[in-house]
């Protein structure tokens, strides 16, 4: 069995690293696809909401350091993302892959709500209309995290998604 | 733990990682654009990995390069060598007709600050909430910079200029087509003045020109004024693409900059601008 806390630190330098290297190949791939947020759903669908709870303040403020913004915006999102995911995973049956997928992306648009919605509050602006690649990104997590569960349930059986 | 001991002590962290998350955000908040002293240790804290990335990045991207060019070096040597000939050549053209102006001291001391005030750097991430917003570069104070330092790419167009946070190593840049940027420009055919800032979605604007002004035409160049003492004069920004009249006594005048944020790796920051607005 996999431990959880190398999981999740391994999880968390992985997550900085891609980030930097995408923001390198093409600045709108960080917009499409955010590792902070696929990590955070993946611990909270893995390990429960207190785990995904945790994991979204700590890469939501890594994320937020990273954007040179308003430190504790991501972190907020993402904590309560994460808290939400890991508690309604626990109560609704999310095996079938399409059904976690849809599951996911529904954490992943809430996610993103609520971080415009504190942006637009503190910068007194909206963050609606200022890429098209934001809509997509709750689709992409929402596929690249099904995708990464899937394969973690195959590499530890014992893990607590079923 | 019962379940619900367990449940309470759940829904009571999560309230409590809630609060701090609101304490932190409104603590930053009435300083505006300030920045604090925890924004600047996580600069320094986590710009390096970002170093590290792109730095082993560039050196797989290049090393791959250089191997699927073998074969073309020796044209681009000598096409690099050519450029090199030409540019010595009107280097020292340039140098005969200051010597007209100047004498020898005072040719050497302008020539050695010129090549002293531009310093390369390079970017290493973007702002991720809206990349067309900033930028930061692997230079810093220990290298210089202040706030306030125009950039430009490569090719001598404006890119953006310093803004804090500026650490030992690194240094945030405003971009052009971000909402916070302004700076005193003028178009180049008709010398319109008007302040240019960004619109945020990868464009700038030009405001405060009155309707009823026939100047600025679409395909216009736009250059800096130099009138904000900040930016030198004369440096490309970008064309103008469109000109509309739905703001009231002021023409909306939309300007595509000259940089390209997909191919900006390589920066130019010019540190002694004074040099040139004398």
């Amino acid at each position: 069995m996999v431990r959880k806390g190398y999981v999740l630190g391994l999880g968390i330098i992985v997550a900085v690293v891609l980030y930097a290297l995408l923001g390198q190949l093409e600045p709108t791939l960080i917009i499409l696809i955010n590792t902070f947020s696929i990590l955070v759903l993946f611990a909270a669908v893995a390990y429960g909401e207190l785990e995904g709870a945790i994991m979204g303040t700590c890469a939501g403020l890594i994320q937020d350091a990273m954007s040179y913004g308003v430190f504790g915006l991501a972190g907020l999102s993402q904590t309560l993302a994460g808290f939400l995911a890991g508690w309604l995973s626990h109560k609704l049956d999310i095996n079938n892959f399409y059904r976690r997928s849809v599951f996911l992306f529904f954490l992943s648009l809430l996610q993103l709500v609520i971080w415009v919605f504190f942006y637009s509050i503190v910068f007194k602006k909206s963050l609606l209309y200022s890429h098209p690649a934001f809509y997509l990104q709750p689709v992409f997590t929402a596929i690249l995290t099904s995708s990464l569960i899937s394969l973690f349930k195959k590499m530890s059986p014992a893990a607590r998604i079923k | 733990m019962s379940p619900f001991q367990d449940s309470k002590r759940q829904f009571l962290i999560i309230g409590l990682l809630i609060i701090f998350h609101l304490l932190l955000i409104s603590y930053q908040v009435p300083l505006g654009s300030k920045q604090t002293l925890l924004e600047k240790f996580l600069m320094v804290v986590f710009t390096p990995v970002q170093k590290v990335v792109v730095g082993a990045y560039e050196f797989v991207t290049t090393g791959w390069q250089d191997l699927r060019n073998l074969s073309q070096l020796k044209k681009k040597s000598q096409e690099l060598e050519k450029e090199v000939f030409f540019l010595r050549q009107e280097n020292q053209l340039l140098q005969e007709k200051l010597r007209l102006t100047l004498s020898q001291l005072e040719l050497k001391n302008n020539l050695q600050l010129i090549s002293d005030s531009v310093i390369p750097a390079r970017v290493i991430s973007f702002d991720s909430s809206n990349y067309y917003r900033s930028a930061i570069i692997n230079r810093g104070s220990a290298d210089g910079l202040v706030k306030n330092l125009p950039i430009c790419d490569r090719f001598g167009n404006l890119v953006g200029r310093t803004a804090d946070p500026i650490t030992p190593h690194e240094a945030r840049v405003v971009l052009i087509t971000s909402e916070e940027s302004g700076l005193a420009v003028v178009t180049s055919i008709d010398k319109l003045p008007g302040i240019l800032s960004g619109n945020g979605q990868g464009r700038c604007l030009v405001k405060y020109v009155m309707a009823s002004s026939p100047a600025g035409t679409v395909g216009e160049e736009i250059l800096t004024s130099g009138v904000d003492r900040v930016f030198p004069p004369g440096i490309r920004i970008g064309r103008i693409v469109e000109i509309s009249f739905d703001e009231g006594i002021f023409k909306k005048i939309v300007v595509q900059p000259y940089f390209n944020i997909a191919e900006l790796k390589l920066v130019a920051v010019l540190k002694n601008t004074n040099l040139i607005l004398r």
